[in-house]
């Protein structure tokens, strides 16, 4: 049988893979703790005797039994030298097990590290590590190479490229999905299809997991998007402890119904993962003969991946936004930290606008005196972790893009090729061994296109020169060549047919860089705004806009709603149904007392100072502002706290009101103070020696002051002798002491005896997360307290 | 040998809306967000995972002996009977340790002397709450490469300082995990630099039908 057989009988039947080797070999008495594929060496003909038993039972494709033979695993059991031999060998009993029944599929999975982004190992070396399993399956035979069992879609990406650039051989890729649906790195089925099949797979699909049952799901999931067919290789059920044996819950018939509800929602290829044996597979042969494959669609649509999300671009669904943030050209911050190899800027950007809602986020980190390839490998690698929005890499440069499409870890759009002939000649095969998306930029050597149909011309050839790189129409999208009106107006009606035409004619998706059309202009927003309805109405698919610009995102989602993509109008009123209502116009003016007021209770610190200023110039007398106003205020506050209306943040931030406005009080109440008033009491508190929590501590220091107490705050981290020198010079009333662990608050004991021996009579009071009532009591502070409002209760009444 | 994982994806473990509130007082029933605290919580769930690097390391380690009020890991007594009774059927203890990297520690520290106490706490929920999220994608990771085996890590587990397991334990923990890859430090009272970072130890047991 050639491999070319099997993919005729793919139209018509569904193809039984063989079953599990190691638990199987367990069970026969392989012993734990050993190097699997070492002790298959020691007893060949008990392996070869196994998988025979398969290709018998109605396996067409078995597996070598090398799942672990790659360096890195090998190398556990110092055996990583003879990594092309084992290779070799079993690949070359694998076929004799075969005798022409079966084809051979040479076995790759996990080395147990994680590469880059995600992990230590770097991808170059996990390439590398994989090509040495390689040379041995291929020089022993194997028919095709099959890499399972992969929980992460980097290793899994290293491991295909390793295959590509050494052999020719077809590959077959399944991933092990938990029952959430995603791989250990977040990886889902669709968004694993979407970035494996565009790497030039020949099948897809997951295996081991969990029971048949449960991989439905994720088969259903890709197949409706799937050019190539689907792989589906379940355990047999959940692993259990029974008698002293691990064994797998799923029974024969049991296994063999819920696969051909896997055939059913379309695997092509299906077989057994963990649990399973050659009766396994006998009964699977039997139920899925005769039953018919569900055809492969062979469309995907306009689709890109990050490694935890796919983003697809199509019209229909909605105009998409591609986030055009991350450029440093014109900000000189920006540039700066890129030149550092800072990311701080990069990494607020790229989630300010996932937040925002951009589709894909655009990534050019292009200046000069840099190493642009290396930055832009850092920053894909740092996006790569971060965000689940796919990326766009924007370069000119085939090393920039190719450092960046090898390491990033989905599928990339690139921005952009055009027929400049350097460009074209080196990038498109740079992206098409990636599989990235393309955008197609309507230029030749000649410059800009002058008319309409100058660039319909160049779109042609265009996508003609891409097709011969296996490029189809759902793999582009095509630059609509956003041009300044400033300098020549008929510009944007260029665009708007060509993006009409590509839309009708070509059948392609469209892309403009939106900001472009307003070059030179003042007020440019209503300009961008008024071209994107417009490019939306003759068929846009995409702009390269900023996702945080209000205007755009209004306009383009009532676009949207206009142009009939947003059905029911359900992503519009998801947007603006619960959004804050923009301010109206005010009507009558609330009168200062109560502005302030609501100042303290809604928490308006940056606005409080004001107020105060205009309430002492109306007149109004600070002692009664701070009595009648302030402080009543701020008990409501306490009192929502207590009541659970308001939580920590509002209350603290009511606080940090109050103090503004006190700020504005103080000298005005200082010079109308008389003796009468009294001295303050004071609190001196302090974080203990050993410990550098305060954030309890501070929110205390605050809510006391707020209440009219003098607070010196010592920090953390304070030894006992400091805070009773400082108690001392501030004649304390009060001390206060926190602490958050147990280690550190046998400080504030110490903190006690230091006071005492040295006479101070003030009292104590201490708080933390450990500390209790009890803890309190034991070590003779005179109160505690749980949190900030019952300290200020605590340290009023301490100190009357 | 200790698992390594030092570039945890934000999506893995950036936590829940709710869960941040948890932290902060929040009542599901009674508290009343305005537009203003919404915003808030947005914007510094944003800024969170901008400066944020969330790692972590696990290993897992013998127990080589048990007694009524703890067990021992490895050559280490771990006087705990609360840990005696989470592990009291794993053959295996894990040890965890987990950090978001030094980012949000020095933001609250500025946040707090620029005055700014309330965007500080919120700042901290959301932390602590990540760096505790990323100990739950560590147990889903060992529980995915152990599954086949026909194991399962603890349904909880425990952190030093709380409940009878001393704090000084993180001494040992940070030893044996090498913690100092993840650019954790200890303090002499075996605090943990930066501020959200956090160890835990769980069990692995076998997965057994009744």
């Amino acid at each position: 049988m050639t491999y070319q057989d099997l993919l005729n009988r793919v139209k018509n039947e569904i193809i039984v893979l063989d079953g599990s080797m190691g638990v199987w070999m367990q069970q026969k008495g392989m012993p734990t703790g050993v190097c699997p594929e070492a002790w298959y060496m020691e007893n060949p003909s008990l392996v070869e005797d196994a998988l025979a038993q398969y290709a018998a039972a109605g396996s067409s494709v078995i597996y070598t039994p090398t799942l672990g033979a790659n360096p890195i695993k090998l190398k556990e059991y110092n055996l990583d030298k003879d990594t092309y031999t084992i290779n070799k060998e079993l690949a070359a009993l694998s076929r004799r097990a075969a005798g022409g029944r079966a084809l051979v599929a040479g076995d790759i999975s996990m080395t147990g590290e994680y590469v880059e982004p995600f992990g230590e190992l770097s991808f170059e070396d996990a390439v590398k590590c994989f090509q040495a399993q390689i040379e041995g399956l291929t020089d022993g035979g194997v028919d095709l190479l099959v890499i399972e069992t992969m929980m992460d879609i980097q290793e899994t990406r290293a491991a295909i490229i390793a295959a590509k650039e050494i052999c020719e051989l077809p590959i077959w890729v399944s991933v092990s999905f938990s029952e959430d649906g995603r791989t250990l790195t977040g990886t889902d089925p669709l968004t694993a299809l979407i970035t494996l099949q565009n790497l030039g797979v020949d099948a897809v699909g997951a295996n081991c997991s969990a029971g048949p049952d449960t991989m439905v799901p994720f088969i259903k999931a890709m197949k409706p998007y799937a050019k190539v067919p689907l792989i589906a290789k379940p355990n047999a059920g959940l692993p259990c402890l029974q008698d002293g044996c691990t064994l797998f819950d799923m029974d024969e018939e049991t296994f063999a119904s819920h696969c051909v509800d896997l055939a059913k929602v379309g695997a092509n290829f299906i077989g057994g993962c963990c649990g399973t044996n050659p009766g396994y597979i006998r009964t699977l042969t039997q139920k899925l003969s005769g039953l018919s494959p569900v055809p492969v669609s062979g469309s995907q649509g306009c689709r890109v991946s990050s490694a935890q999300s796919t983003a697809v671009l199509d019209a229909a669904a909605g105009t998409a936004v591609i986030g055009e943030r991350i450029n440093p050209t014109g900000k000189k911050a920006f540039s700066q930290e890129l030149r550092e190899g800072r990311m701080d800027t990069l990494r607020q950007m790229a989630l300010t606008q996932t937040r925002d809602g951009a589709t894909l986020l655009d990534v050019n980190v292009g200046m000069g005196g840099v190493d642009e390839a290396a930055l832009m490998r850092k920053a894909v690698c740092e996006l790569s972790t971060l965000t689940p929005a796919p990326l766009c890499i924007d370069t000119s440069d085939p090393a920039v893009a190719e450092a960046a499409l090898r390491i990033y870890p989905g599928r990339a759009l690139l921005n952009s090729i055009s027929l400049e002939p350097a460009r074209i000649q080196e990038m498109l095969p740079i992206a098409a061994k990636y599989g990235a998306a393309l955008i197609l930029l309507p230029l030749d050597e000649t410059g800009i296109p002058e008319t309409v149909e100058q660039r319909q011309d160049l779109i042609t050839k265009l996508y003609d020169t891409v097709s011969g790189c296996g490029y189809t129409k759902e793999d582009i999208l095509v630059d609509g060549l956003a041009m300044a009106v400033s300098a020549e107006q008929d510009r944007a009606r260029q665009s708007l047919i060509t993006i009409q035409w590509v839309t009708e004619t070509l059948g392609a998706a469209t892309v403009i860089g939106l900001s472009n059309i307003s070059f030179g202009l003042p007020r440019r927003g209503y300009i961008n705004a008024a071209f994107l309805a417009m490019a939306i109405d003759h068929g846009l698919t995409a702009a390269i806009a900023n996702p945080g610009d209000e205007m755009l995102t209004g306009v383009r989602l009532a676009s949207d709603v206009l142009s009939m993509r947003d059905k029911g109008a359900q992503g519009y009123v998801h947007a603006f149904a619960n959004a804050p209502a923009p301010k109206a116009a005010a009507g009558k003016e609330a009168d200062t007392a109560s502005r302030i007021t609501d100042a303290i209770l809604t928490g308006a610190r940056d606005a409080v100072a004001e107020l105060m200023s205009a309430a002492l110039s109306e007149g109004m007398d600070p002692r009664s502002i701070m009595n009648d106003l302030l402080i009543p205020a701020l008990t409501k506050v306490g009192d929502l706290f207590e009541q659970k209306v308001y939580f920590l943040p509002q209350l603290i931030r009511s606080a940090e009101t109050m103090e503004a406005a006190f700020a504005v009080l103080r000298p005005r109440l200082a010079a109308d103070t008389d003796e009468t008033d009294g001295r303050k009491p004071t609190v001196v508190i302090a974080t203990v020696q050993g410990d550098i929590h305060d954030i309890g501590k501070n929110i205390v220091a605050l809510m006391l002051r707020n209440h009219g107490f003098t607070v010196v705050d010592l920090g953390k981290n304070v030894p006992a002798e400091v805070i009773a020198e400082e108690a001392k010079a501030h004649q304390a009333d009060i001390v206060a002491l926190s602490a958050l662990m147990t280690t550190t608050m046998e400080r504030m004991e110490e903190v006690i005896r230091v006071l005492r021996e040295k006479g101070l009579a003030c009292r104590v009071m201490v708080g933390g997360a450990v500390v209790t009532q009890a803890y309190a009591d034991q070590i003779g502070a005179d109160g505690y307290s749980a949190d900030a409002t019952q300290a200020v209760k605590c340290a009023q009444v301490l100190s009357n | 040998m200790n698992r390594l994982l030092p570039h945890i994806p934000l999506s893995a473990v950036m936590p829940e809306r709710e869960e941040i509130l948890r932290r902060m007082r929040y009542h599901s029933k009674k508290t009343v967000l305005g537009d203003q605290d919404e915003a808030l919580l947005k914007e510094w769930i944003t800024e969170s995972g901008a400066i944020s690097y969330p790692a972590g390391i696990y290993g897992l380690f013998p127990i080589t002996g048990r007694t009524d009020t703890g067990l021992k890991i490895g050559d280490l007594p771990f006087e705990s009977a609360s840990l005696m009774r989470l592990l009291a059927n794993s053959e295996q203890a894990v040890l965890m340790a987990a950090t978001v990297g030094s980012g949000p520690a020095d933001r609250i520290d500025t946040l707090t002397r620029e005055n700014r106490l309330s965007d500080a706490v919120i700042l901290d929920a959301i932390a602590s709450e990540m760096t505790d999220h990323c100990l739950d994608h560590m147990t889903k990771v060992l529980a995915r490469e152990w599954a086949r085996r026909g194991y399962r890590p603890t349904a909880h587990r425990y952190s030093p300082g709380y409940g009878d397991l001393s704090i000084t334990l993180q001494r040992a923990i940070f030893d044996l995990l090498d913690a100092g890859r993840l650019g954790i430090e200890i303090t002499d009272t075996c605090i943990l630099k930066p501020l959200k970072s956090v160890f835990a130890i769980l069990g692995l047991e076998r997965n057994v039908k009744q």
